[in-house]
């Protein structure tokens, strides 16, 4: 049972984590893999397989909204940005997974077996 | 492409992935060209050859069609506005769901898909009650039923989802018609053997149509583009 924890407690992260992205500024979807995985060491990579479907559903549910941008020289690029609504819900979001990470590892002392 | 998925060219990826794409059709192409600028960038992140690059790029990526699936997966469910076409004559019944392109359901496929299950309900109600109650009645008064709910239910999929719950019902039908053909044989019970073996070969070639449409959503053989296109024409 305890095999997908780990790939669980990512699944059902990635949408806070992509939030968090977001919020300090417009990015794309490869980027944000890049990023996660950059920022994380390596330890956190989000799957590319649910990344685009992770973004449509925020985008579907208001949080997010998309828009295409050219960089000089460059390739044209769906770039993501917060909504209002979006930048409440990161707020919130962000907030409930600290208190949960937190109560996990008061549960889960290190050194624990 | 193969299954499981191994990775492909990535203009092989893109073309199925927006045959896939349950999405309104002026959206297709945007969704398409955003994975394709991922799979451009991913590729040229991997060292190697590029062959080998777009298979591992589009390999991270996932089958093409779990993709779309997934990507589509968050218009499932919404309600129809307003049922545009519902004349007896015609043969099709036209839905708009806001978003999305018009879906069209043909009424006498969806009669021929319910007739293997009124034949084998024909054939119970007979089992059942001999000739002493009016056994096409049963049939045709759980066939109303089904109608009913299947009116409800079917706007609200999308064309691939359609596609699994009617599989889905006519694995029903061939197990049915099946379980029955062996109570038959084993002289368990009597009845119109044709109620039960029509169904059982009716059902059986349906589904493989039905398997054929999930695999190829787009082929000619099984998709009726000239209706589709007329219902999506600017009015």
């Amino acid at each position: 049972m305890l095999e997908g924890l780990g790939r669980q407690l990512k699944k059902g992260s990635t949408p806070t984590l992509l939030l968090s992205l977001l919020q300090e500024r417009p990015m794309y979807g490869y980027q944000m893999g890049s990023e996660l995985s950059r920022r994380s060491g390596g330890r956190l990579t989000a799957s590319e397989g649910s990344l685009y479907p992770t973004l449509h559903q925020m985008e579907a549910q208001g949080l997010i909204e998309g828009f295409w941008q050219t960089p000089s020289g460059g390739r044209a690029r769906r770039y993501y940005r917060l909504t209002p609504r979006g930048r409440r819900a990161t707020r919130t979001a962000s907030a409930d997974l600290r208190r949960f990470a937190s109560t996990l590892l008061t549960l889960v002392p290190e050194g624990s077996r | 492409m193969t299954w499981p998925f191994r990775g492909s060219p990535i203009n092989e990826y893109l073309a199925l992935f927006a045959e896939c794409l349950e999405v309104p059709a002026n959206e297709v192409d945007g969704v398409a060209a955003e994975v394709r600028a991922h799979l451009e960038e991913a590729t040229e992140a991997i060292a190697g050859p590029r062959k080998d690059a777009e298979v591992q790029a589009t390999l991270a990526l996932g089958s093409p069609r779990d993709l779309a699936a997934r990507i589509g997966a968050a218009r499932r469910h919404r309600r129809p506005v307003r049922v545009l076409v519902i004349d007896p004559p015609v043969q099709y019944v036209k839905y708009e769901v806001p978003g999305d392109p018009i879906r069209v359901h043909r009424r006498d496929l969806a009669a021929g898909l319910a007739a293997p299950a009124l034949m084998l309900a024909t054939y119970w109600a007979g089992v059942a009650f001999g000739h002493y109650l009016p056994r096409y009645s049963i049939a045709w008064a759980i066939a109303a039923v089904i109608f009913v709910a299947g009116r409800w239910i079917l706007p609200r999929l999308t064309p691939s989802e359609t596609n699994r719950l009617l599989l889905g019902a006519m694995g029903v039908v061939i197990a049915c018609a099946g379980g029955s053909g062996i109570l038959y044989l084993a002289r368990v019970v009597q009845g119109d053997p044709v109620l039960w073996a029509a169904p059982l070969v009716y059902g059986a070639v349906l589904a493989a149509v039905l398997c054929y449409r999930l695999v190829n959503p787009n082929s000619p053989l099984v998709r009726s583009h000239r209706l589709i296109e007329d219902a999506n024409a600017p009015r």
